[in-house]
């Protein structure tokens, strides 16, 4: 079962592959494309993080991201501020389980994420734990709406239903085919307009792949916003499996 | 130079990291922390405690300094300086070694553990004391692999403690073997300490004891459970001038949920000795409570915080209702009260009655 990870949302480039499931779904058939659209084994990212509450005040966090296509995983670490240097989150993820273990240097030790607290802000952010984790291509339903502008791209609409517990009751997504990526997503709960919007920018293409250079989620409900800018960006390093284990989590360091 | 300091120097010389031209990157920090507490007719303190702390990494070798300047009124001896950790690690694949003075947490409960004992809690292990390294560190050789979904750890505490701090229990060391399945944490582990608050006429004799157990952690829904159980065949105890030996038994268990900025934590611990050693503090069965309740709205811009012990046994009790309030980026200030009662020698550190307290701390 593959699944669909934020930080591959950097990832994601063309090359549709449509497995029977999809033929008689065309919600689905754009999901899977997107899914299987060639993108690098791993990738280390340079994050800036900006949270802008509702009154207009910011907080700047700097992380470091690394994720890996297969088996798929990916680990978090806070580089600054000093209140929250040194914390990180490990994801892994198995045809089992979706595992997430987070470390916060005052603990001193690593502590599992509840799967219900998937739908919890990530240090704050507008981001949840099952964002960064991301969403199984089987545990969701799709259905197409039609096709739509956005920002200049003409995208496919496609509503998700979550199959499996999920911290969103739906999510509707605007995908660019052109360049496999999401350019917008609707989350949402109880109510038939969106609790927060995630809009991709500067999208440019690296080698095979495509990317967002922006990330920005905006929770319509608060009013805050967290801004995720791409400053640095490494592909297909290699990764040792290592480096996606509570060690490597706990030294707070990534190469 | 201390033994401990040469090897230290001695492995980042010789670290495969260093003997590159690796760039080495360095990176500063502090907390300034000041702290004013009051008991009513009984005393009153103010401190000030500056923590600095310099991380330096270099390819594979990384290494960590944090010394701790305090001064305190009323007090003797100030200003009080003290080495929080000083350590240098060697990390290659899924291979960690570390060296030096660091914080070593075994064990998955947060206040009624079992496996605290090389680098047991300053205090009672509640908040209060969470603006600092609320942690006595061990003088450790530490080296742990962990290449996936299983993992080992093999640690020796081969040299006495040189800290101003108390320190329980010095030379041994353990050994754990770790299981990460799908949500459950499984580990097995042993340990050997010296043992503790024996009259210092035994010195050198100081018995030594052995622990076996198991801990664990299963995470379901929002609920996550934990458990942890322990073994030691022989602990010495000395009543009426005539030393025993006898088995101990101790398990322990908590149930978390959370949800949101809410937080339940609950946790009951036993413990179960051969017989009755005649000693008040050390009777045959011992349960012990404890609980934590917390809420914070989701800018983390403050936390509700109430955390309650009770040893059921002894009957002696201790309840902390806080608030914590962030002021801006690394800027927080913690005002609490404390109520506690019990039988002299349970409560040595917080002592019975009722204190009021404040922290404001800066980390940079």
């Amino acid at each position: 079962m593959k699944k669909i990870n934020l930080p591959w949302l950097f990832l994601f480039s063309l090359l549709p592959l449509v497995t029977p499931a999809a033929q008689n779904n065309p919600g689905r058939a754009v999901m899977e494309a997107m899914e299987n659209a060639p993108s690098p084994g791993d990738m280390v990212s340079d994050i800036r993080m900006i949270m802008t509450d509702r009154r207009g005040g910011t907080r700047e966090r700097l992380l470091r991201q690394a994720v890996r296509k297969f088996p798929e995983a990916n680990l978090t670490v806070f580089l600054s501020p000093a209140e929250v240097r040194g914390s990180g989150l490990l994801g892994l993820k198995s045809q089992a389980s979706e595992d997430q273990w987070l470390y916060l240097p005052a603990l001193k030790r690593s502590r599992r994420i509840a799967p219900g607290n998937k739908s919890d802000s990530f240090m704050g952010s507008e981001f949840t734990y099952e964002d960064l984790q991301g969403y199984g291509l089987e545990d969701w339903t799709y259905r197409s709406l039609g096709q739509e502008q956005v920002d200049g791209s003409l995208c496919e609409m496609i509503e998700a239903s979550p199959l499996k517990p999920s911290g969103y009751q739906r999510r509707i997504l605007w995908i660019d085919t052109a360049v496999q990526l999401p350019r917008r997503v609707h989350f949402f709960n109880a109510g038939p307009t969106p609790e927060k919007v995630m809009t991709l920018r500067d999208i440019t293409r690296q080698g095979s792949g495509w990317y967002a250079g922006e990330i920005t989620m905006e929770n319509l409900v608060t009013g805050k916003t967290t801004r995720l800018t791409v400053t640095q960006r490494k592909t297909d390093l290699g990764l040792p499996d290592g480096v996606f284990t509570l060690g490597t989590l706990e030294s707070g360091r990534l190469p | 130079m201390k033994p401990a300091a040469g090897l230290i120097v001695l492995l980042w010389i010789f670290s495969p990291g260093a003997t590159g031209a690796q760039e080495v990157n360095f990176q500063p920090g502090g907390i300034t922390a000041f702290a004013a507490a009051w008991r009513s007719g009984e005393w009153s303190a103010l401190d000030l405690h500056q923590v600095l702390s310099l991380e330096v990494f270099s390819g594979d070798v990384s290494g960590k300094s944090q010394v701790r300047v305090s001064w305190e009124t009323p007090g003797a001896g100030n200003p009080d300086f003290r080495v929080d950790e000083a350590w240098v690690a060697w990390t290659r694949d899924s291979l960690r070694w570390t060296l030096g003075r660091q914080v070593v947490r075994w064990g998955v409960l947060e206040a009624l553990g079992l496996w605290e004992e090389f680098s047991p809690p300053v205090g009672l292990p509640f908040r209060w004391g969470k603006w600092e390294a609320p942690r006595i560190a061990s003088q450790a050789l530490r080296a742990q692999y962990r290449p996936g979904d299983w993992g080992t750890e093999i640690l020796l505490v081969p040299l006495s403690s040189a800290s101003g701090a108390p320190r329980p229990q010095d030379a041994g060391g353990g050994v754990r073997l770790q299981w990460f399945g799908p949500g459950t944490d499984l580990t097995l582990e042993g340990s050997s300490v010296l043992q503790e608050g024996l009259p210092p006429a035994l010195g050198e004799s100081a018995p030594r004891i052995w622990t076996w157990g198991a801990e664990g952690v299963a995470v379901v829904d929002s609920w996550t459970l934990k458990a942890e159980g322990a073994f030691s065949p022989g602990k010495t105890f000395m009543s009426q001038g005539t030393l025993q030996s006898l088995w101990e038994v101790r398990g322990a268990a908590g149930v978390e949920w959370a949800q949101g900025g809410a937080r339940i934590l609950t946790e009951v611990r036993g413990t179960f000795l051969e017989e009755d050693t005649g000693i008040p503090l050390f009777p045959s069965s011992r349960w012990e409570a404890a609980g934590i309740l917390s809420w914070e709205p989701e800018e983390e811009t403050w936390e509700l915080v109430l955390e309650g012990w009770a040893d059921l046994t002894l009957k002696a009790w201790f309840l902390h209702p806080s608030v914590e309030a962030r002021l801006r980026e690394g800027l927080k200030i913690t005002a609490g009260v404390q109520w506690a009662e019990g039988q002299e020698g349970i409560l040595t550190l917080t002592g019975t009655g009722t204190a009021l307290y404040s922290h404001l701390v800066w980390t940079w």
